[in-house]
């Protein structure tokens, strides 16, 4: 490894998703091949263009609105990410930080931005128009300080989710949040794990969280028309790679992983899931949405992974795809994978969970990333469903439908995003943790 | 051993004006410009505060296409670092060299423009006065600019620069709070040492002087009343906002030395912490630049001007500089530009970069009564010539996290 001998492996778990809202039980679901979306239910989205999403459903929102100061501030975002750290760290049998532990043990998140009352916010807005096409900005700023609540406000700051985080756990090292769009959660664990290889830390909190399902982040990606409109199929809305797809649907939640340096997890007796061994980032540098037609970002993306963890295309058994499910995506990311892996692509089983959980946008990645490693853990793959029509453009083995028994110690795990962002990690059995 | 990392560039866009120049001599004389925001506060009063002057973003982009895209922020994100590439001297650069460089932003929420909802939003309230969504939906959707959702993505600072300069290496948005944009340079220089990038753009750039970010920080209480700004001082009672971008360019020393660039200072190392731990990310930038509290001649602090802050600020340089054998000169260069959040580190550190090239350490603008006075800190109120080998910079307070740069002098030969 370039960076030294400091290696990094993962010692907790945790996420909630529309699926379910621990690990084990999301893991049970997206095996069994089911799907979490559904209609829209957290706004009156029935004339929208979209109607449907994955939302978390029965967790406990007003249990942290009570454990937390300002609780009753706090976002879908904050709130998703509290409990998934929670779960990964009782995982990794971590409780709250201390001492020397505190100071070597930071957070690194890719977490989004909070909705706000966009309800009511409309209403100043409209009281603000004293006539039909400008806002007065005086009455604007009397009734926002008047009926706003600023705490609620700064609450949108994608920063907030980190703030809480380290003020909960009492993280006291190296905290920082990036928020790079559908690939922020696998670029915050590609960066924590930097972090803790040059020693800068021995314990990552890292993962993503976010929750776009309101009036306007639904409005916004409709308007770029890059949501699937298959209102009447909920279930059957996501379909990467099928030639019927229409476009990704919107979902939301958190994973989370605790990264530890090798021998500090040995040490202390940690349970080792998985080795995280590569990582990789560029840019398209090319359009604000759109990839690099020939794929070139995402090649190299997915070549420094492996590079970065001294293996050979060779040496991957599994591929846990983007697969967004929209036109553009599904085919230049099969591309790319063809030529990374060559000829041997045709035989590397690569399948998309988007196509059960929905897009979780910042938070995708860490959740695939678990995927990814359980995938080792157990010998099994997760399917690809919603797969019936195949698409000339799109022909590798996308493990359609069910999930599939393969046993598996190397698997690279791909996130793409709106900017041009492309990031790949190496995730690999850790044959340390049996000694 | 690390690879060895220099500063090549400095880009600066703030209300003493556009090149890192303007930002210099302003802060060298502690001199502060406040003027006419563009909007009136809650009591129908001119706004003032520290605005760029005359900034037109077309002299950056050329495109027209491209600046309906780009809220304030983004169009000077691309202002400064044009500025910082061209004070660099990297132009272009060959095919083959883009894949080997790339770019970190601080950058967080983006406010949006008034106008732009409120058209379409009004028209679908309610007899009750609330918004009724199934209108929103039906027509309220339709009426809204296609590509609003672009202009006001975190990341999209960085895409547009990465497009600007072709940088295909790579790319980071950290959204970290007021810390996000020296977090992003200290970020720059760890992709650089471990040997992903050879030269980066590292900046971060805000713009809340609009009604939106007027009411966020007046809600919070955070601004100051009189309009004033005195970091550090008895009577601050917090800050007055301002707005800017800063970029520097990142270069690995030897791909400095071989196009011949002219190096501002080498950059010695960086910490990082949680918000309320400044003491352990001060720590963390001397033990990385392998040097003790002693070696640094120059601290540019965050100085936020709330209370608080200001007083758990100055109680941690005491903490870390309790063995410092002489008296620190302390400045801060934010009466001169304004609160500036997610540029504010990397503004600050263009004024360090000059610090130690000039060997000159500029005042706190309106200190008279210094908060804490402290044996080992000189909070600088004149202006003075010091020749110093080492100059930290730190980011943290208002909701952000720690982060602290330390620059060395560059000498020629070594």
């Amino acid at each position: 490894m370039k960076s030294g001998p400091r290696r990094v492996v993962i010692t907790g778990t945790g996420a909630v998703t529309p699926l379910a809202n621990t690990v084990s039980e999301t893991w049970k679901a997206l095996l069994a091949g089911r799907s979490g979306v559904g209609p829209i239910t957290l706004f009156d989205a029935s004339t929208f263009p979209t109607r449907i999403a994955g939302e978390v459903k029965g967790l406990d929102m007003n249990r942290w609105r009570k454990i937390r100061p300002e609780g009753d501030r706090l976002g879908r975002n904050s709130i998703f990410a509290l409990e998934a750290v929670s779960e990964a760290m009782a995982q990794a049998g971590l409780g709250r930080l201390e001492g020397t532990q505190a100071e070597r043990t930071g957070i690194y998140f890719g977490a989004g931005d909070g909705g706000f009352d966009f309800v009511r916010y409309a209403g100043i807005l409209k009281e603000a128009m004293t006539d039909t096409v400008s806002v007065n900005v005086p009455v604007y700023l009397q009734q926002t300080l008047k009926r706003m609540d600023a705490r609620a406000l700064l609450e949108q700051e994608p920063s907030q989710v980190v703030n809480h985080l380290s003020d909960h756990t009492g993280a006291r090292g190296p905290v920082s949040n990036c928020l790079t769009a559908c690939a922020a959660s696998s670029q915050a664990i590609g960066e924590a794990a930097e972090i803790i290889r040059r020693g800068e830390a021995d314990v990552m909190l890292s993962g993503g969280t976010h929750s776009m399902i309101h009036p306007l982040g639904v409005a916004g990606f409709n308007l770029l028309t890059a949501l699937s409109t298959r209102n009447d199929d909920p279930e059957g809305a996501s379909r990467p790679f099928d030639k019927e797809r229409d476009g990704f649907v919107l979902s939301e939640g958190s994973g989370v992983v605790v990264l530890e340096e090798l021998e500090h997890a040995k040490r202390r007796g940690a349970p080792i899931l998985a080795e995280l061994a590569g990582y990789g980032c560029t840019a398209d540098a090319y359009r604000l949405t759109d990839p690099r037609p020939d794929g070139g970002g995402a090649i190299r993306a997915m070549r420094q992974a492996l590079e970065d963890a001294a293996l050979k295309p060779s040496d991957i058994h599994y591929v846990n795809a983007h697969g967004t499910s929209t036109e553009l995506n599904d085919q230049v990311e099969t591309a790319a994978v063809k030529e990374v892996f060559g000829r041997a692509a045709s035989d590397l089983p690569m399948s998309s969970i988007k196509s059960m959980l929905g897009h979780m946008i910042a938070a995708a990645g860490a959740v695939e990333l678990i995927a990814s490693a359980l995938a080792i853990r157990d010998g099994v793959l997760p399917p690809t469903i919603n797969y019936r029509t195949p698409d000339p453009s799109c022909d590798l083995d996308y493990v359609p439908n069910t999930a599939r028994r393969k046993n598996v110690s190397v698997v690279l795990s791909n996130s793409f995003g709106f900017g041009g962002q492309n990031i790949a990690l190496v995730v690999r059995r850790c044959e340390e943790a049996r000694s | 051993m690390l690879r060895r990392v220099v500063l090549t560039g400095l880009g600066a866009v703030s209300a003493c004006g556009e090149g890192a120049e303007a930002l210099w001599s302003a802060a060298r004389e502690g001199q502060a410009v406040v003027r006419q925001a563009g909007f009136e506060d809650e009591n129908g009063k001119p706004y003032s505060a520290y605005r760029i002057p005359d900034f037109a973003a077309e002299k950056y982009v050329t495109q027209r296409k491209s600046l309906k895209v780009m809220a304030r922020d983004i169009q000077l994100a691309v202002a400064s670092s044009v500025l910082a590439m061209r004070d660099a001297g990297v132009n272009g650069g060959a095919a083959s060299e883009a894949g080997r460089r790339g770019v970190v932003v601080g950058s967080g929420v983006l406010n949006h423009e008034l106008d732009e909802l409120a058209q379409s939003v009004s028209e679908c309230i309610a007899g009750d006065g609330r918004l009724d969504l199934r209108k929103f939906g039906e027509e309220g959707i339709p009426g809204l600019f296609p590509l609003w959702l672009l202009k006001y993505l975190p990341n999209m600072p960085a895409c547009h620069v990465s497009i600007l300069f072709d940088l295909q290496g790579p790319n980071n948005t950290l959204t970290a709070g007021t810390s996000s944009g020296l977090q992003a340079v200290g970020e720059a220089l760890r992709i650089i040492q471990r040997g992903d990038a050879d030269l980066m753009l590292a900046g971060g750039a805000e713009s809340k002087l609009n009604p939106v970010g007027y009411a966020e920080y007046k809600g919070l209480g955070l601004l100051s009343s009189e309009g004033s700004y005195r970091p550090f001082d008895q009577h601050s009672r917090g800050f007055a906002l301002g707005e800017g971008a800063a970029f520097v360019v990142l270069e690995e020393l030897e791909h400095a030395r071989r196009r011949g660039a002219r190096i501002y200072a080498e950059v010695a190392g960086y910490g990082a912490s949680s918000g309320d731990a400044r003491e352990v990310s001060l720590k963390a930038a001397l033990k990385d630049s392998g040097i003790a509290p002693s070696d640094i001649g120059h601290l540019q602090a965050s100085g936020t001007g709330l209370p608080s802050e200001d007083l758990a600020e100055l109680a941690a340089y005491a903490e870390v500089f309790f063995e410092h054998p002489g008296i620190l000169p302390v400045s801060c260069a934010k009466p001169v530009t304004g609160f500036t959040g997610f540029a504010s580190g990397p503004l600050e550190l263009v004024v360090s970069a000059n610090v130690i090239a000039e060997g000159y350490v500029p005042p706190i603008a309106g200190l008279e009564h210094p908060r804490a006075v402290s044996p080992v800190l000189d909070l600088v109120r004149q202006g003075r010539p010091a020749a110093l080998r080492h100059a930290m910079t730190h980011v943290s307070g208002i909701n952000g996290q720690s982060a602290t740069l330390v620059l060395r002098r560059w000498e020629d030969g070594r």
